[in-house]
């Protein structure tokens, strides 16, 4: 065992630092964080943009005092309940022909006008592209009720005070809870699975450096096909997580200097740090898996075509993973979810989704145990298919060397 | 005591597209020996050192490498220089020898340090630093076959050593492969060139269609054949004409033919009887090639020497 590790190691040693110490390693660290940049950038001027686009307008054809009381009445509300939940409201001066005036500006393109209100708050007329009990038409009532019954308000000269509501805070409710760690599970489920699928395709490619080098012979000659393997996988999932922590990093220092504080994500049922390491851990132990099965399928492959070949139907079948996966986190208890716990793909999308919803411990011990063998097989078939396919060991249809 | 062969292996076979590259192989190369395989491209020789190694498992039969039956597990005592050969070419030179010493357990900084002692004594100190894509083909070949020295193994096999050097780097691998034998190391280098083995081995197998047709020192080789005899007389013909076994050739107005089994004194005899008159004889003992094409047949041999050619043509 002792010299299947060391051998191991030589072979991982030797990918880390050719990588690491190459002078591409830069451009691995720097592209992700290129395209998280530019997305944040172009999703925030996009978003702003969309935000304008969006907004409902409504035109007021009234006077200006009408238009005053009316505009009050809707701040208000929008101060109770959201100012994106009301339309935006513009005024204009009446025209001599209010009906001409009205489809003069539902016709002017630059306007964005939705309907035009006519009639003040007593004798109240939408006209435009509205359903007559569609949303629109609701709050356009809304607000002319308040600025009524404000104005009968201020006639009576009798004030109402606002209605105190007593809040009693619980520290959480059972819904509010599962809803929040849900989001927790998924927004970890997304992340394994993103940075698996960026990172693990690697391996598609990792033995054609050898191949076409005509290393291969003194390796195997020199150790055990698996600990070649083994060596490989390891050095490459090294090689991720110092990609990993480091897009972390720089992620979580954006994320604390955007939103001043830091981020606000609802706590998973093991804690923050034990979710942390285990988000750690069944990054690892997903990348190791499906990096041996990437290895053991790539290592079979003869050129970079053959490669290319294969990444579509194996990125599809990581898609598939993903999908059982997400329905497992929906019920994590249910056969659906014990079944991608126990399937070794699936295993540690699904068991991250477990930790922020459960705070059992022990079937992460379990799983890990699981998922390690299952590391363990699949090594160990893809060097048993080298031997046989590329090495010509066994007997295969092939030709001698 | 008795010491055990470096390697021995027993009715070994290996099959592809259902020819037998490997036909019922017997083979036990003695500790301490330079051994030579001998044979024509295809004969089947680097499928044998692959087996012998553990890159691939025979189809039947048993193999030992110094005693292990396992090959892997006598890795660390074996250096294994393919025909193929094969380095990173982005590695420094220092760093791809320490690495394939790593392979074999042993220690990188160790390995550091008798590469650049190897590299220095070679003429090749200034390289250590250079990356292996900067380096000569015949100067990468030698800093490969650094490497599979570098851990002081037991066994060193050598798959076509010769293949694509030079007359000087030849000579150089030569004295390198005696070198090493000196120290105690076993040898064993497959070669279709006969010269590199007449001059280097101890014992050689040679191997055709995947088949041992002889195994043993180079001298039994030889001794399969008879001496042969040259003579030109100043008679053209005479009663000692008798003297000459029916075999005999007349080639130049040389007589060429094996010394018959009664030897050199009888026949020295009748001619001189006989009025031969001698004006040129010479017994000469047969070369390895001789050997080689009564053995493994007049088409391996020319398939050795059309290997041969097809190489130093593609060298030129």
């Amino acid at each position: 065992m002792m010299g299947f590790l060391r051998a191991a190691y030589v072979i991982g040693r030797r990918d880390f630092v050719s990588s690491v110490y190459s002078r591409y390693f830069i451009f691995f660290l720097l592209g992700p964080l290129v395209i998280i940049g530019i997305s944040a950038l172009i999703g925030n001027v996009t978003q702003k943009v969309a935000q304008q686009s969006t907004r409902t307008v409504v035109a007021v054809i009234s006077s200006q005092a009408e238009y005053q009381e009316i505009n009050q009445a809707r701040d208000r509300l929008g101060a109770a309940i959201g100012d994106r939940s009301l339309p935006d409201l513009v005024q204009y001066e009446p025209d001599y022909d209010v009906s001409a005036q009205t489809r003069d500006l539902l016709a002017a393109p630059d306007k964005r006008i939705v309907a035009v209100l006519t009639g003040g708050a007593r004798a109240p007329v939408l006209t435009g592209s509205v359903d007559k009990d569609g949303g629109l038409r609701k709050e356009v009532g809304l607000i002319l009720d308040e600025a009524r019954q404000h104005r009968l308000l201020e006639s009576s000269q009798s004030t109402v005070s606002p209605t105190d509501v007593r809040v009693v805070t619980t520290a959480e409710s059972a819904g509010a809870l599962a809803r929040a760690r849900s989001a927790t599970a998924g927004a970890g489920q997304l992340l394994l699975f993103f940075l698996t699928v960026l990172l693990s395709g690697m391996l598609l490619s990792n033995m054609l450096e050898e191949k076409s080098n005509k290393v291969i012979e003194v390796l195997a000659a020199a150790v055990p096909v698996d600990a070649i393997f083994f060596g490989k996988i390891v050095s490459m999932l090294a090689i991720s997580l110092v990609g990993v922590t480091v897009w972390l990093l720089a992620a979580f220092g954006v994320i604390v200097i955007w939103t001043a504080g830091g981020p606000s994500l609802p706590e998973p049922a093991v804690g923050w740090p034990l979710f942390v390491i285990m988000l750690f851990v069944y990054f690892s132990i997903n990348y190791l898996l499906l990096g041996a099965l990437f290895l053991g399928i790539g290592s079979q492959a003869a050129s970079v075509r053959e490669v290319q070949t294969l990444s579509m139907p194996i990125t599809v079948g990581q898609m598939l993973i993903f999908v059982l996966a997400q329905v497992a986190s929906a019920a994590i208890h249910s056969p659906i979810g014990i079944i991608a716990a126990i399937f070794p793909f699936s295993s540690p999308l699904t068991m991250v989704s477990r930790a922020a919803q459960s705070p059992e411990f022990w079937p992460h011990l379990l799983a890990l145990v699981w998922q390690g063998l299952w590391v363990w097989i699949v090594v160990r078939l893809g060097a048993g298919l080298f031997r046989r396919n590329v090495l010509k060991s066994g007997s295969v249809t092939a030709r001698p060397a | 005591m008795q010491v055990s062969p470096a390697i021995e292996a027993r009715g070994l076979v290996k099959q592809f597209d259902g020819k037998r590259a490997v036909d019922g192989v017997d083979l036990t190369v003695p500790e301490g020996s330079i051994f030579g395989i001998l044979g024509p491209n295809g004969a089947g020789k680097t499928t044998l050192l692959r087996i012998l190694l553990g890159i691939i498992d025979p189809d039947q039969g048993e193999r030992r490498l110094l005693g292990h039956a396992n090959p892997l597990e006598a890795a660390h005592l074996v250096g294994y220089l393919p025909e193929e050969r094969g380095l990173y070419p982005a590695m420094k030179t220092r760093e791809a020898v320490a690495f394939m010493g790593a392979l074999r357990g042993l220690p990188i900084k160790e390995g550091r340090t008798r590469a650049e002692g190897l590299l220095r004594d070679n003429g090749l100190g200034d390289y250590a630093d250079k990356p292996i894509k900067s380096l000569s083909k015949g100067m990468a070949q030698t800093v490969q076959l650094f490497g599979t020295i570098i851990h002081r193994p037991r066994l060193i096999v050598l798959d076509e050593p010769f293949s694509g050097l030079d007359a000087i780097n030849q000579a150089r691998l030569e004295s390198l492969i005696r070198a090493e034998r000196a120290e105690g190391a076993t040898i064993i280098f497959s070669t279709h060139v006969i010269a590199h083995a007449e001059r280097l081995c101890e014992q050689i197998a040679i191997i055709a269609g995947g088949k041992i047709r002889f195994n043993g020192t180079v001298a039994e080789a030889r001794d399969r054949l008879e001496p042969q005899v040259r003579l030109r007389t100043r008679s053209e013909d005479g009663p000692w004409r008798a003297a000459l076994p029916a075999t005999a050739e007349l080639r130049d107005g040389l007589w060429q033919f094996e010394l018959p089994h009664s030897g050199i004194e009888p026949l020295l005899r009748a001619l001189i009887d006989g009025g031969a008159g001698i004006e040129e004889l010479s017994i000469e003992r047969p070369g390895l090639h001789d050997a080689f094409v009564a053995i493994a047949g007049p088409q391996a041999a020319m398939e050795m020497r059309e290997s041969l050619g097809a190489e130093l043509e593609a060298a030129q």
